[in-house]
């Protein structure tokens, strides 16, 4: 039997104000794989990944259906499959995480609202999960401002997999790091997503932040899927102009070093 | 001929987030920089983040004084309260259009500021025109407001209006990372092609070492407050010495299949 998909999107359109922002998009996860999602800026990316986390923003309407790890979250508030199901990082964990709490308290809450763990297992499992992205426990006690934007972004991934959960859903992710930290944080994804057998749909911006993590990509223009296909076929002969584009744009950013 | 900048011996501190939300703490953002630009030469600042790069050229434009040792400008020392010749001579585009330019005037204000405050001689409005086509957008769009404009059109913006005065060199803090990939690869052009067109040396601090080689010729990395590698930038990349040059090419992901 072929295990059921982690999310199955089926022609799901997103409008908000009278503008169809996502129009007619399906997209099937399956266990463990890995998506990104590329394309313009105002391609409707992060309203897809917003679907799929089931945190599509107030004055938006959906339909079609979103189904993650079996539960229907077109026309709900998404709280159900949260934690377990699915997990999200954001661009920006500056933002995502709460100021004046510690680090352990905030990795400790997911732990003991979804998985019923008591003040001292989830105190261990908070230093594991630290250790697990090479931040040292100590950090338990420290406050967000402490830390640098990469080891921000550590501990948002550290938050996001603590329930080990079936998708994670990664809005540009690295976009704020300079490249050496996105770097680190990649690898830190690759293995994470690699030990909890979660699956990933990643939007980015940057071709070699797709290519280094994701396996296959849906190209959004405009709401719609243009191309999608495996990376390594996409990238090297892309079917689309609004591809070719990106592809061209992207090698802007890499050197060329000639010996 | 004389350099454009030379740093000697500058070093900056600042405070930052200590241990508990209403305590900070020293840091050193600058450790002893010393630093040529010479004439004519245009410059990469390249490095991590927090290594400096945003504090060296907070020095470079005198908007701040170093804690010890010395930036001069065309040969003669600038400060905060003695800029000399500087304000005048540097054009300056940040990082996010959003928050540079001002949301309540009509971009053509905008443009028009730097001409009347250094009083450019010359008839501004049809100035704020050329400036406008110059960075490929209709003059008429002068009577709008920023919001009404895309990430873009607004970088666009701001690079007419650090041009405005027809600096002598055009500064960019990061002024490529807040669009978008394609937008990027215009913006980049266009600003080669202005710089080029209008002989204005560039002074570029940027993540991105492709973009960093694109339009400039030397490349100075930053690492832990101090310049540890610098030379024309297809030496550098080719024949990196320091480790955190080393660092910066291996972090380059490469876009799949060439």
């Amino acid at each position: 039997m072929i295990p059921a998909p982690v999310a199955d999107v089926r022609d799901v359109r997103i409008a908000a104000g009278g503008r169809t922002l996502v129009d007619g998009l399906t997209l099937t996860v399956g266990v463990g794989e890995r998506w990104g999602v590329v394309g313009p800026s105002g391609a409707g990316k992060s309203l897809t990944a917003a679907a799929v986390a089931g945190l599509l923003p107030p004055g938006t309407t959906a339909s079609g259906n979103v189904r993650v790890d079996g539960t229907e979250l077109v026309g709900t508030i998404g709280t159900a499959v949260r934690g377990r199901g699915v997990a999200l990082v954001a661009q920006d964990s500056a933002v995502a995480l709460h100021p004046l709490l510690t680090i352990g308290r905030q990795l400790a809450m997911p732990l003991r609202r979804h998985q019923g763990l008591d003040r001292a297992a989830a105190r261990d499992r908070v230093a594991e999960l630290l250790t697990d992205v090479d931040l040292p426990p100590e950090l338990a006690r420290a406050r967000p401002a402490q830390l640098s934007g990469g080891q921000r972004q550590r501990v948002a991934l550290a938050g996001a997999l603590a329930c080990r959960p079936r998708l994670l859903v990664a809005d540009e992710p690295t976009a704020a790091l300079d490249p050496p930290v996105a770097r680190a944080l990649l690898d830190h994804l690759d293995r994470s997503l690699v030990a909890s057998g979660t699956a990933l749909l990643m939007v980015t911006h940057d071709l070699g932040v797709l290519a280094a993590v994701c396996e296959r990509v849906v190209v959004l223009d405009g709401g719609r899927v243009v191309e999608s296909g495996p990376v390594a076929e996409v990238l090297a002969a892309p079917e689309h102009e609004v591809t070719r584009a990106l592809v061209d744009a992207a090698r802007l950013s890499v050197p060329e070093v000639r010996a | 001929m004389t350099a454009t900048f030379v740093l000697d011996g500058v070093a900056r501190r600042y405070t930052v987030p200590g241990d508990r939300p209403w305590r900070r703490v020293p840091r050193l953002a600058l450790d002893g920089v010393d630093l040529t630009v010479p004439a004519g030469r245009d410059l990469a600042i390249v490095g991590a983040s927090g290594a400096g790069k945003s504090t060296l050229l907070r020095l470079l434009l005198a908007l701040e004084a170093p804690d010890a040792g010395t930036v001069a400008f065309r040969g003669d020392a600038v400060t905060p309260r003695a800029p000399g010749a500087l304000r005048r001579a540097v054009g300056v585009v940040a990082q996010d259009p959003g928050s540079s330019l001002d949301p309540r005037l009509p971009v053509g204000a905008s443009l028009r500021e730097p001409l009347e405050c250094l009083a450019v001689p010359g008839n501004h409005g049809a100035r704020v025109a050329e400036l406008l086509d110059a960075v490929g957008l209709d003059p008429a769009v002068a009577d709008r407001r920023p919001a009404g404009f895309s990430g873009g059109e607004r970088q666009r913006i701001a690079l007419a209006r650090a041009l405005a005065a027809r600096p002598a060199v055009l500064v960019g803090d990061e002024p490529f990372s807040a669009v978008d990939p394609t937008t990027r690869r215009r913006l980049v052009t266009l600003v080669g092609d202005l710089a080029r067109a209008s002989g204005t040396q560039l002074l570029l601090v940027t993540h991105d070492l492709g973009i960093a080689q694109r339009l400039c010729a030397d490349v100075a990395v930053l690492d832990a407050g101090r310049v540890v590698e610098t030379g024309p930038v297809d030496d550098v990349f080719a024949r990196p010495v320091a480790d955190a040059t080393r660092t910066l090419l291996d972090a380059v992901l490469p876009v799949g299949a060439r």
